[in-house]
């Protein structure tokens, strides 16, 4: 296993999740201390375990093409839920285009 | 008479089906206990009072008109806030689903509906179900009712209080490596965490989708079989759900134990077990062996790197499953985002706790580029040895036994800076998540501070009628489950 | 120095399918924002995936189309991302293991046949939509607003080798797999409603080198005509770049149409970092090969054999073959008058009709060939009367504009002309007359032996009755007046 060591700004981003400065460093000791323990791992012998076979692995169910919605469900509830709301949209803080 | 809520739901369905007693007579001796020791316990985080008695006066027109009902027809039952009822607030004990309601209900919340339970209330839990004390709830912290300084386990920590305070007679709970047996042991009541598949997950807010179950929680293995029989079935709108039918499982209670064998793995005795926990669970191997069992230590080697697994696996499910938490379709948003970015970042750093965030981290981290092979797919392929070594131990043996936590209850705060030593409270219990197994957590003792101690029981895929009657059967010859926390015996 | 163009396209196709990939919310387009929508395709706690077993089938049709193998055993991923069009905060797609790989697709350009490689062809979800308020391009406004009826619609993706060379390849590439798609039905193929986008990895290369240069991605091109002015914009660009000794970066881009030029998307390293993991909600994909074979057997012909057809055996021109071939709706509308067809109007007629009156009128009343409820049936009975001399041309013309606005059957108001014609025909006797007072010199030609001078007489008698006329019926006076 790699030296355990998280980047912590780095992995808040993708995570898209802030941490107060005043805590970066209680969150760095309790993930690595974490991280440290596991570890273990490396004492197990994986190298013959391949993840690919898949003996007698079950197919996903698949749902029949109809647009039958048992979930329909009332739009009243779905604005109350929702943080901002405007003309029939949910609301976001501006963007430029689309990505992906 | 006893009052009702301390009767089990095998004698108030006999009351019940001959009228001595009505619903909401039943009911209200409940919400009389409730009213009187929820402030010890703070096991809600709601109380469906006014929903609760409506259904019960419904429910007695449906006894009266002497129609056969479903055996659980009228009982109170309490919901671990993380299963979704219908234009309920859902929060998940998270400050990020503080406002929350629910559009739709759960599988088994349909299910509880057919067979006329009453759902009471919504019962506190570790935010997101993460945790193994209850501490992690964003709004209140539960206490054990056989100790209010001590934990009572978690993350199921309010239905296994609700159930050991005598709150409801039943109750839901879920389970990602421990959730509903760890807090069972710690609370002196049965939970079981099904076989995954049994029970759907529609409609259970995830933690990590491939180790969740829904399970029941109750004083005895006969009512959890009763309760396991309502909950238990193929949900074509859950994709892992099991399309294997059901038995009758409390109909088959009652079964010779006889010449059944049992493997102890020898791991589980060699790290940071309490000695009463140990010789609690000898003892209850030793009343098994005279009714014709035998037990014999094995070893299951991967079980030591339960934690570790949990670490990696668990935790990447959660980060990608709480991704959804953004603030902006529903739940707690930012209101000093200035962008997108902000909005969040902000909504999410400000909206869950703790642990929750760590594991996120932690998720995140082992899923991301550089480090997937070490973290993610190395914990998947240990997972995929785990399975092997309990196939060929299930081949010789009916049953794997453990103790369900390696320590009784511990104290309130004991464990909150160390959060190893929280997350080794479920070296026992992981296992059953990463093989898929049935796992029932028993009653098996107290310690000298009369706290309770749980012994597990794992089974084959499938075969939770057998665990379930071992269960039974040592509950007969047993009355640890008949022991109540010290309060009730005052009131 | 010269270059070489290299360009591999990814293209996303809205499966043509009732539900949604993973709930069962209608794909219908054109609903009013965030009404067709579900907990699950929103993104709801709690909520789970089902997987469309229609979007699958398909799915293996596309790939057997595109001469590709079929993967018995593949995996639903979580490709995980923040993005307010994205419910989840992962898209559910495939990764490591597609549902389809290595297949072809054969472009005729120059005279030359040219097989473009197919990667690899998987299935996922689509985004929802982002509106900007007021916004230009460069200017940002403080809001943007989300519409998740989009959400969850099913896609394919098709990703091609590099192995297009120049823009207009490209864009034949994509209407060539739009077609194909369109006529097997796996997609509608509206471009406008954005049923098929593509992506465009493009880079250069000095003529004549093996090694791949740097490539740019220009995302969501929507319309064949943008895909190769924005290919041509950013070769131009990239040319421009290596020509002056700059380096390529390897950089997302849009293309602006109104500027004719390509533009870097800003957006951080972070969000490159997708953490695929195989989606646990959702078990191995697995197929078995009576699956395929019966997704094999229920293909209509190729799309080549069809467009023979059109066009030999039905005489269809090439604009009408391909018109019906390329646009769904049309292409259902026209086969099912062909198997309702008792009369044996002539397919070409129908065609001929199908693509221009009626088209024309389903468009103006903003409808499609699938929404209209104006009935195949209808518009058989008009060409068979059409057939039968019944009526004219231009009258068919009228009559179908009438039947069509007016929601009614063609034969009430060919009822109401027959009773006006017969009414009418001391008129169209007095009318004749005066044609062949006229024209004496083509009366004297038919009389000489040139009968077929009679259709002028009769064209200058419908002229003189505005077309109200039946052809028969003064071909039958015009005969006995000449006592022929
Ligand atoms: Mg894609
Ligand atoms: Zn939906």
């Amino acid at each position: 296993m790699t030296k355990p060591k998280i980047d912590l700004d780095h992995i808040c981003d993708l995570a898209k999740i802030e941490i107060k400065d005043q805590d970066k460093k209680k969150y760095q000791k309790n993930l690595d201390a974490i991280l440290t323990y596991v570890q273990k791992l490396d004492e197990l012998d994986l190298d013959s375990i391949d993840l690919e076979t898949k003996n007698n692995s079950l197919s996903t169910p698949l749902r029949i093409d109809e647009n039958s919605s048992p979930l329909k469900t009332e739009l009243s509830t779905i604005i109350k839920n929702a943080p901002a709301w405007q003309d029939n949209h949910f609301k976001v803080p501006g963007i430029i285009g689309d990505i992906d | 008479m006893k009052k009702l809520h301390l009767l089990t739901t095998i004698e108030l369905n006999k009351l019940l089906k001959n009228r001595t007693i009505t619903c909401q007579q039943l009911l209200h001796s409940y919400l009389e206990n409730i009213n009187k020791n929820e402030p010890k316990i703070d096991a809600f985080l709601e109380i469906y009072k006014e929903n609760a008695l409506t259904k019960a006066a419904q429910i007695d027109k449906l006894y009266d008109k002497g129609d056969p009902l479903p055996f659980l027809a009228g009982m109170p039952i309490v919901i671990k806030n993380n299963i979704c009822l219908k234009n309920k607030k859902i929060t998940c004990a998270s400050k990020i689903l503080e406002n929350f309601v629910s559009p739709y209900d759960a599988t088994v919340i349909n299910k509880l509906e057919k067979n006329h339970l009453i759902p009471l209330g919504a019962t506190n839990l570790d935010e997101f179900a993460m945790g193994s004390s209850g501490e992690n709830s964003a709004f209140k912290i539960t206490k054990n009712p056989w100790d209010f300084d001590y934990v009572p386990g978690g993350s199921c920590s309010g239905s296994a209080a609700a159930v050991a305070a005598h709150f409801a007679p039943l109750s839901l709970g879920s389970d990602t490596g421990g959730s509903i047996r760890q807090p069972a042991a710690l609370c002196g009541i049965v939970g079981l965490k099904p076989t995954y598949g049994r029970v759907s997950r529609f409609g259970l807010v995830a933690f990590a989708s491939s180790l969740d179950q829904i399970g029941p929680f109750a004083k005895t293995a006969q009512e959890a079989a009763h309760l396991l029989n309502v909950i238990a079935g193929h949900d074509a709108q859950d994709a892992t759900s099991a399309p294997v039918p059901v038995p009758d499982y409390a109909q088959n209670l009652g079964q010779d134990i006889k010449g059944l064998k049992i493997g102890v793995p020898k791991e589980l005795f060699e790290t940071g077990i309490h000695p009463e926990v140990k010789e609690a669970l000898v003892k209850a191997l030793e009343l098994l062996k005279k009714q014709g069992t035998s037990w014999e230590i094995i070893s299951l080697n991967t079980i030591k790197y339960s934690v570790a697994i949990y670490s990696i696996l668990a935790f990447a499910e959660a980060a990608s499953n709480l991704a959804r938490f953004d603030g902006i379709r529903y739940g707690f948003s930012a209101k000093d985002a200035e962008n997108l970015d902000e909005l969040y970042k902000k909504s999410r750093g400000q909206g869950f706790g703790d642990e929750v965030t760590t594991r996120i981290i932690l998720g995140t981290f082992s899923l991301s580029s550089g480090y997937i092979d070490d973290y993610y797919l190395k914990a998947k392929k240990a997972i995929l040895l785990m399975k092997k070594e309990f196939h060929e131990a299930l081949k010789k043996y009916d049953f794997i036994v453990t103790p369900t936590s390696p320590t009784p209850a511990f104290k309130i705060g004991e464990k909150i800076n160390d959060p190893i030593a929280m997350y080794l409270s479920d070296l026992a219990t992981e296992s059953a998540n990463y093989t898929g197994l049935p796992a029932v957590s028993i009653p098996c003792g107290f310690t000298k501070n009369n706290l309770p101690i749980g012994m597990q029981i794992i089974g084959n895929h499938f075969e939770e009628g057998k665990i379930l009657n071992l269960a039974d059967r040592f509950q007969q010859l047993t009355d640890y489950h008949t022991k109540m926390p010290e309060f009730l015996e005052e009131n | 120095m010269e270059f070489e163009t290299v360009i591999g396209l990814e293209i996303h196709a809205q499966i043509n399918t009732k539900s949604k990939m993973f709930c069962s919310c209608s794909t219908d387009f054109g609903h009013t924002p965030n009404t067709n929508i579900c907990p699950i395709c929103l993104g709801y706690p709690g909520t789970l995936p089902t997987l469309n077993q229609k979007a699958v089938s398909y799915a293996i049709m596309a790939g057997l189309a595109l001469n590709c193998q079929i993967q018995k055993h593949s995996v639903m991923a979580r490709k995980n991302y923040f993005y307010p069009d994205l419910p989840k905060g992962y898209q559910i797609t495939q990764f490591e293991l597609p549902l389809v790989l290595n297949g072809f697709l054969e472009l005729n350009l120059n005279q030359q046949k040219n097989k473009i490689g197919i990667t690899r062809i998987h299935i996922e979800e689509d985004a929802g939509k982002l509106i900007h308020p007021e916004q230009t391009a460069f200017q940002q406004k403080n809001y943007s607003l989300v519409d998740l009826n989009r959400a969850s619609i099913p896609l394919i993706e098709i990703v091609s080798e590099p192995d297009l060379r120049s823009a207009k390849e490209a864009r034949m590439y994509m209407e060539k797999i739009h077609q194909l798609l369109v006529y097997l039905g796996i997609c509608k193929g509206n471009l406008e409603q954005g049923n098929l986008r593509a992506d465009a990895n493009i880079s250069l290369r000095p003529q004549g080198a093996t090694k791949l240069g740097t490539r740019t991605e220009i995302k969501n091109l929507n319309s064949f005509k943008i895909l190769e002015k924005a290919i041509l914009a950013e070769v131009a660009r990239q040319t421009e770049l290596l020509t002056t000794g700059q380096k390529i970066r390897h950089q997302t881009l849009r293309f602006d149409e109104a500027q004719q030029k390509t533009f870097a998307i800003r957006t951080k390293e972070a969000t490159h970092d997708y953490r695929y993991f195989p989606e646990p909600d959702l078990i191995h994909l697995n197929v078995t090969e009576t699956q395929i074979q019966t997704i094999k057997n229920e293909m209509p012909l190729s799309l080549e054999s069809k467009k023979e057809i059109y066009i030999q055996k039905y005489n269809l021109n090439e604009f009408e073959s391909d018109f019906l071939l390329t646009n769904f709706d049309a292409l259902q509308y026209f086969e099912k008058c062909l198997s309702l067809n008792t009369n044996h109007v002539p397919a070409r007629e129908i065609a001929k009709w199908i693509v221009q009156d009626l088209n024309a009128l389903i468009k103006e009343s903003k409808h499609n060939f699938s929404t209209t409820t104006f009935k195949q049936k209808h518009l058989l009975i008009l060409l068979d009367s059409l057939q039968q001399h019944k009526t004219t041309k231009n009258i068919a013309k009228t009559i179908l504009k009438d039947a069509f606005q007016n929601n009614v059957s063609p034969e009430t108001i060919l009822q109401k002309q027959d009773s006006n014609t017969i009414t009418d025909v001391q008129k169209i006797n007095e009318q004749i007359q005066i044609v062949l007072e006229q024209n004496q010199d083509v009366v004297t030609k038919i009389k000489n032996g040139k009968p077929k001078s009679i259709d002028f007489l009769i064209g200058q008698t419908m002229k003189a009755t505005k077309g109200q006329a039946s052809p028969d019926i003064i071909r039958k006076i015009i005969t006995e007046k000449l006592g022929l």
